[in-house]
């Protein structure tokens, strides 16, 4: 809660591009990451951006394809609110801000990057990850990626902390390595090589990063500065 | 430093933050003190015929065990641990920073970020025109034109009362509304009870009052209140001319005013990170601080510059001492 009066002051503040903590208009908080912090995860980061804290762990798992998409991996993406992040987050308000979250991200990962629809201009079809790298048997057996994250506190960007944490958690995963022997009976079954050496990584680099934007107006009949919608756009980059 | 528009991405490091201040202090593997303590931790009783158990201890099988982490003082017999992070206690005089939170009756509720929101009873308000009077049923209906909800105001503890309850007064111009500028919130423990708790810094244009609740209020110089100000501290004379000017809407801040403004409570929010005193002297060291190093605003909280705090800090204990 604010005052009309420390309103006004964020609001000049942002017009002469002199934030409130001294960062302009265009800066981000610094970022501290930090990678395989689930050991039990094929890959995982956690991410502090100011006092908001994300931390997400990727599983890779066995499974078969989807119907519609015989030779690709499947990816899931599951958002969670600790309801310590933040005393707005109990209840269910929680789970459909997380559900919104999950889905910006599920898109913004699928090949073809269909994106939040607002200003993402034409995908390229190289963005996106290459799912097809995980197919193991065409129709029969794929990798299936689960992305699991989990906001431990909220300090504002939330989606940007996800976002970047997820690609940071996708560039550490190692998948095992998979062997197609075809046995006596002639059906082919496949061999996992547990050794860590013999993992390999997914290739990140050109995926998007959602980030969130404010905008700050003026509310015409107060004369107060509020904060405008919130768009998320996708940022290609060179991930690493 | 870094240019707009980068975004910085280092790696986490636990206990980076002790690292800081050890290489800033010039010691490494600091020992722990001895009189620091966990919950659980046994406090010693030895030399003692009796003690006095005090707050933040139990008797657990007859020995004396520590429930919060904290910091064990003595005073005489009386033992208690101190903690590092605890809520404001208000004391009767303490000037504090607060959040209209609501207004019930003839009194608004303030959040002082204490264990119980205090009350400002509209008796006890600074009423314009500096006359008293009765309140009467008109001013309580016009009680949000004073302060609405929401609103930071600064007011004096007039009493504490035995349940805890604390009560407000605004009966000086020098108090009330605060607009157009920032708020720091720090832990009360880093503030001490001074003499002074507003101060103009006239050469920054900078108005600033550390509440004695954490509450630090950073904001440009207005000319207009602080004739206010002036005016009040010479005996109430001309109130009603300050008033009147002070209704007046101010020019807006410039570019750098907001600087200088955003520069303060950085360097507030530096000493809050390294948990160091905040008062006024110490502020402005820091300030200096960073004006000498040509540090840029956004990288006043980096790693870098927070060494060099400490080491300043370093330094002038050290030569304090010799003293």
């Amino acid at each position: 809660m604010a005052s009309a009066g420390e309103a006004a002051f964020c609001q000049i503040s942002i017009e002469n591009d002199v934030r409130l903590d001294g960062r302009s208009c265009q800066d981000m908080r610094p970022v501290e990451l930090e990678l395989g912090v689930i050991a039990q995860a094929a890959g995982s980061a956690r991410l502090h951006m100011g006092a908001t804290d994300v931390i997400v762990g990727v599983k890779v798992e066995v499974g078969s394809p989807s119907s519609s998409a015989p030779n690709q991996g499947r990816l899931q993406v599951t958002v969670e609110f600790s309801p310590c992040a933040s005393p707005i987050y109990k209840g269910r308000f929680g789970e459909t801000y997380g559900e919104q979250i999950a889905a910006a991200i599920e898109a913004s990962l699928a090949p073809g990057g269909r994106g939040g629809g607002r200003g993402a201009g034409s995908p390229s079809p190289s963005s996106g990850l290459d799912l097809s790298k995980l197919c193991i048997l065409t129709g029969k057996t794929a990798w299936l990626l689960y992305i699991d994250a989990l906001v431990l506190n909220d300090d504002g960007n939330v989606m940007g902390a996800v976002s970047a944490a997820t690609l940071a958690a996708l560039r550490d995963t190692r998948i095992p390595k998979v062997e197609v022997v075809t046995d006596a009976a002639g059906e082919e079954e496949i061999e996992l090589d547990d050794s860590p050496g013999a993992a390999w990584r997914l290739d990140v680099s050109g995926l998007p990063l959602v980030l969130t934007s404010s905008q700050v107006r003026r509310a015409k009949e107060e004369g107060r500065g509020t904060r405008g919608g919130e768009r998320e756009r996708e940022w290609e980059g060179n991930g690493h | 430093m870094s240019a707009a528009g980068a975004v910085r991405v280092r790696q986490h490091q636990p206990g980076a933050d002790i690292a800081l201040i050890e290489r800033g202090l010039g010691v490494h593997d600091a020992p722990t003190s001895t009189i620091f303590v966990c919950v659980g931790d046994e406090i010693s009783t030895e030399g003692q015929d009796g003690f006095l158990r005090g707050h933040g201890t139990q008797v657990v099988d007859g020995k004396l065990v520590a429930t919060v982490c904290g910091v064990v003082e003595r005073v005489n017999k009386l033992i208690y641990v101190k903690t590092l992070n605890s809520r404001y206690n208000a004391e009767q005089g303490d000037v504090v920073v607060g959040r209209v939170a609501d207004i019930a009756g003839k009194a608004w509720r303030v959040d002082l970020k204490s264990r119980q929101e205090s009350k400002l009873l509209l008796s006890a308000v600074h009423l314009p025109g500096g006359i008293q009077r009765r309140r009467n049923a008109e001013d309580e209906l016009n009680m949000r034109a004073f302060f609405r909800e929401g609103e930071l105001i600064s007011a004096e503890v007039q009493s504490v009362h035995a349940d805890g309850s604390v009560a407000l007064h605004t009966r000086s111009a020098k108090y009330g509304k605060l607009t157009h500028g920032q708020l720091v919130e720090v832990p009360p423990n880093l503030i001490k009870r001074q003499k002074q708790h507003f101060h103009t810094l006239e050469a920054l244009g900078i108005e600033l009052i550390i509440g004695c609740n954490g509450l630090v209020w950073v904001a440009p110089l207005r000319p207009d209140r602080a004739a206010a100000a002036a005016a009040a501290a010479a005996g109430g004379a001309g109130d009603a001319a300050a008033d009147a000017a002070a209704a007046a809407p101010p020019p807006p801040p410039t570019k750098g005013q907001l600087e200088v403004v955003c520069r303060m409570a950085n360097a507030i929010r530096v000493l809050t990170r390294l948990y160091m005193p905040v008062y006024p002297a110490s502020i402005m060291a820091t300030y200096e601080a960073a004006m000498d190093r040509g540090v840029e605003l956004r990288d006043m909280l980096e790693p870098d510059f927070l060494e060099a705090v400490v080491k300043q800090e370093a330094q002038r204990r050290s030569s304090a001492m010799q003293e």
